[in-house]
């Protein structure tokens, strides 16, 4: 079931009544059903792969916090981590290991001459992603680790299964946190009608941000990775910040759906994005991009593999690895390792560099003026796009000949409608204005309401208006939306 | 949004303070109705406004209409998205083209095409599309040359024979190019369009029938009386355009039809969707069949309004259309004057009534090209393919006959009828023995068939073409089209 599909529009409304109307005992079971519903509507076998993993986690769970000696507990936590990553290894890395193997093959057999493989050997097998597979694996790992290191299991299956499969966070994260999302279960809310309105407020603004924006953008990259070495260079800037807009667009604005889905039914979920295109360096940059993701990586990966406490060499390694790994959690595609590198090399001299901006008073003094800022928010963008061109590319030729477009002077050959004009063609120059006036005008409000009189900053529109407006604003995304509707891209990772 | 209107009235009646006069009551009433009422108008205007920027909305171009079915609305301004971008404007006469004088200046050669949306072609600017990359052609040549674009999304031959009598003969056309496509024939059976399209068949004399039945009850029904309430407000707002966009997306979504069908029949819809489940194989021939049994001519009675094959000039053609039952009257009176309008009334239809536009017809039925799977699932179905040839066999009389009168009509104004064929996927074998047919009369009858569609590489079904967006002509689809015309037609 797709966020910005019509049955999620009767299935949400549907939830959220018996949620609200059920006495507080059964509150979350119905939720639990409903995840359930929402999880098997896409693939109704898959969810006994969800079931199953849930299960198996719970009962580790249960076992880590009775076992009482080290090695009987680490025996557990490993057998847990190996079960969940040899799901997430089957299901999502099998056929990219296979390929791997065969073109390696391929490569050695040229060189040695070498017999060739037998027919069939290595050859892809069918296997169908699990939606959210690398979302939910992620949660049970935390999970595990933290009840490894002493916290308190779940003890509530029910609680426990909702925890795993809540369908505002189920497909593409947020990754919860269970001592939250428990704390929050604990409490069992009463109806709180500021909360609900923020969250339809957000689902509103995740829809405009993924219709309106992030679907009508999807053209212009597509057309320009299509034709990588046809476009000019102009033409493959505008489709490279295309794309970099399109992913923003897509997953904040599925987050914020999720996000407010999650409201509307008392809960609140971590937050994902902070502007990322306003980061100041690529350390900033991962503390505001998929914030979620970001900080499994450091809490369950950087950090037991050493973090930054034996040396700066060591710590540059583990960076490295991390986001190499991190990549690869992105896809089983060399490209997206490719981009897991470029950003942990990245995050590496970032590092490097910071440490020398604190040694040389000159740099420590430039770095606090506005226009060090201003730079530094300018090239790091640069440097987040041309990592997206590796992310996006299918493989690294399309992704080379994209950079040669970037960083050579090339005139548009070929090219039938240039990516440029696509999007004067399209509706997006009257979505992004508006967005970005909305957008200001919401941030600054707060600032220059104090020089408008006391009587106009008190007044409040009366109902109708508003229910107008938010009439006006569904409109809007419904007028706006391009003529099919596309998948949202974290959904295949 | 009443119901929160109301709901706020209550609130404010409610928290007027005890004991407040009737007067005051009364007043905060009122100025609660003002406020929903300025919002309201408010609101729309931003909305419409934003719209207009957008050039969102603005793809409505069908209106109903008592002859054709559904004709283009005239002096209108379409922005399309679909596949490829365009805007431009739907002239007088409702042709996607610019305004062509009348009566036609000394020394100039005419040519009008006609055909469905490939000819159309709104995924390309109108200078991208074949008619008008020709015209500059030739007239870059120095040729006194005009071509206009006065295809029609969506018609087949039948609606073009009679938009050429209703629309094109008063232009004093020189030429007359048909450009025919898959479905153009199966169009001429009716169905699959709101408002429908009259019917074309054959009777048992072997002359053509026009089968009025069909848009005449439309008309008389509750369906155009909604549409007609609504005509200024279809053509001129876009939020109705959007809104009409989302109601149609809607009623093709899954899970609103089993909606539909729940509140409808609760248990049946629950059985069906949840509990039932057909075995493939079977689902796929009950499948077919539906088709070929769906494809079968309507033998049954013709109650509506016919006229029998015109031999006699336009005007007497009118007796037997006006001798149809009357409703609704005013509208069929309309519809048989149109037909028989003289050259100066043909301008005024930007005049009509009935500027109400419809939803955009629904792609015709590629029926050609489910009888290749049939063939693919071995005897059964080949049982099913040669009922299959039969139907086509008796939709391709109809379609012959329609040719042989336009030709007929063509000869008494001096035009000359050019037949061409535009390409379709390689596995359309029933598409091809049409056009294979349409040669074949075409030699006989002395006019032209050009098979364009020879231009054009092989295209394998639902593979990339470098020539079409997904099923329309692209530029370079647009070119090929204009150059294979050029040389057949102008290549000395």
């Amino acid at each position: 079931m797709l966020f910005n599909s019509f049955t999620y529009l009767l299935f949400l409304p549907l939830v959220a009544l018996l949620y609200w109307v059920a006495p507080a005992r059964v509150r979350h079971l119905i939720l639990l059903v409903a995840s359930y519903i929402f999880y098997m509507s896409w693939m109704k076998v898959y969810g006994l792969l969800l079931f199953g993993l849930t299960a198996v986690n719970y009962l580790l769970g249960l076992l880590l916090a009775r076992a009482k000696t080290l090695p009987s507990r680490r025996l557990v936590f490993i057998a847990g981590i190996s079960i969940n990553l040899f799901c997430l290894g089957l299901f999502k890395y099998t056929n990219f290991i296979l390929e791997s193997l065969r073109s390696s093959y391929a490569q050695l057999q040229h060189l040695f001459n070498l017999a060739a493989l037998p027919a069939g050997a290595f050859s892809e097998l069918p296997i169908i992603l699990p939606l959210g597979i690398s979302f939910f694996v992620f949660e049970f790992i935390h999970y595990l680790a933290d009840v490894f290191k002493g916290a308190k299991p779940m003890v509530s299956p029910v609680r426990f299964g909702l925890f795993a499969a809540f369908f505002p966070s189920q497909i593409a994260g947020p990754i919860k946190r269970f001592q939250d999302f428990e704390e929050q279960l604990e409490k069992n809310a009463k109806f709180d009608k500021k909360l609900f309105n923020e969250g339809f407020l957000l689902i509103m603004q995740g829809m405009f941000k993924k219709v309106a924006l992030g679907d009508n953008l999807a053209p212009l990259a597509q057309a320009g990775f299509a034709q990588p070495t046809a476009m000019g260079t102009f033409d493959t800037w505008v489709c490279v910040l295309a794309f970099a807009l399109q992913i923003y667009y897509d997953f904040s604005g599925y987050t914020d759906i999720g996000r407010g889905s999650a409201m509307v039914l008392g809960f609140k979920l971590p937050e994902n994005f902070m502007m990322p295109y306003s980061a100041t360096s690529l350390r900033d940059f991962w503390h505001r991009w998929h914030i979620s993701l970001s900080t499994w990586l450091r809490d369950y990966l950087y950090i037991p593999l050493g973090g930054s406490r034996k040396g700066k060499s060591a710590a540059a390694m583990n960076l490295l690895t991390t986001m190499l790994l991190g990549g690869l959690w992105h896809g089983a595609s060399w490209h997206f390792v490719v981009w897991g590198a470029f950003h942990g090399s990245g995050l590496a001299v970032n590092r490097a560099f910071d440490s020398l901006i604190e040694r040389v008073e000159f740099l420590k003094n430039a770095s606090r003026t506005w226009w060090w800022t201003a730079m530094a928010r300018v090239s790091t963008f640069i440097l987040v796009c041309i990592g997206w061109v590796v992310f996006r590319a299918n493989n690294m030729g399309e992704a080379m000949g994209i950079y040669q477009g970037m960083f050579t002077l090339r005139a548009s050959s070929t090219v039938e409608t240039p990516v440029s004009e696509l999007f004067w063609q399209s509706t997006l120059p009257v979505s992004l204005v508006l967005y970005a006036v909305t957008y200001l005008a919401l941030k600054y409000y707060p600032s220059w309401s104090l020089h408008l009189p006391e009587s106009f900053r008190q007044f409040q529109a009366p109902v109708y208006a508003r229910a107008m407006l938010l009439a006006g604003f569904a409109l809007l995304v419904l007028g706006l939306a391009p003529q099919h509707s596309i998948p949202f891209i974290y959904f295949q990772f | 949004m009443i119901e929160l209107k109301d709901k706020e009235t209550k609130q404010v009646i409610q928290s007027a303070p005890q004991g407040k006069s009737l007067g005051a009551r009364c007043l905060s009433f009122g100025v609660g109705v003002l406020g929903s009422v300025l919002a309201f108008a408010s609101v729309y205007a931003l909305v419409e406004g934003l719209f207009a920027l957008a050039h969102v909305g603005e793809d409505t171009v069908a209106r109903p209409d008592p002859l054709l079915g559904y004709t283009h609305i005239e002096n209108h301004n379409v922005t399309f998205r679909s596949e490829g971008y365009s805007r431009s404007r739907v002239n007088a006469l409702g042709f996607r083209d610019k305004i062509y004088r009348l009566p036609k200046p000394a020394g100039t050669q005419r040519v009008c095409v006609v055909g469905d949306s490939m000819t159309m072609g709104l995924e390309v600017a109108l200078d991208k599309t074949f008619s008008k990359v020709l015209e500059k052609r030739l007239q870059a040549e120095g040729r006194n040359v005009e071509v206009l674009n006065c295809g029609m999304t969506g018609s087949g031959t039948g609606q073009q024979y009679l938009g050429f009598r209703k629309y094109i003969a008063p232009l004093q056309p020189d030429m007359l190019i048909v450009a025919y496509h898959l479905g153009d024939t199966d169009d001429n059976v009716g169905g699959g369009t709101n408002p429908p399209r009259p019917t074309f068949e054959l009777d048992d004399q072997r002359k053509l029938r026009i089968d009025f039945k069909d848009v005449d009850k439309w008309f008389a029904g509750e369906n155009s009386r909604f549409y007609s309430s609504f005509a200024w407000f279809r053509s001129h707002s876009r939020i109705l355009a959007v809104l009409s966009k989302a109601d149609l997306d809607l009623h093709a979504d899954p899970s609103y039809k089993f909606l539909m069908r729940f509140v409808e029949k609760p248990l049946q819809s629950v059985w069906s969707r949840f509990l039932k489940t057909l075995p493939e194989g079977n689902w796929h021939i009950a499948q077919s069949r539906s088709v070929a049994e769906d494809m079968l001519p309507n033998s049954g009675e013709s109650a509506g309004k016919t006229f029998s094959a015109p031999s006699s000039p336009l005007k007497s053609d009118l007796s037997s259309t006006a001798s149809a039952p009357k409703t609704p009257e005013k509208q069929l009176s309309k519809a048989g004057a149109d037909i028989a309008a003289p050259k100066e009334a043909v301008i005024s239809t930007q005049n009509t009534s009935l500027t109400n536009p419809v939803a955009m017809p629904p792609q015709p039925a590629a029926a050609a090209v489910v009888a290749p799977v049939a063939v693919q699932r071995g005897q059964d179905d080949i049982a099913l393919l040669q009922g299959m040839i039969a139907i086509h066999n008796n939709r391709m009389a109809v379609t012959s006959e329609i040719l042989r009168r336009l030709n007929q009509e063509c000869r008494k104004i001096n035009c000359k009828l050019v037949v061409c064929g535009l390409p379709a996927y390689d596995n359309s074998i029933i598409y091809y023995r049409e056009l294979n047919d349409i040669a074949k009369q075409a030699k006989a009858e002395g006019f032209q068939y050009i098979p364009s569609w020879q231009d054009y590489p092989a295209r394998k079904p639902m593979a990339d073409s470098p020539h079409h967006f997904t099923s329309h002509f692209n530029n370079a689809g647009h070119q090929v089209l204009s150059d294979s015309l050029y040389r057949a037609l102008f290549c000395k």
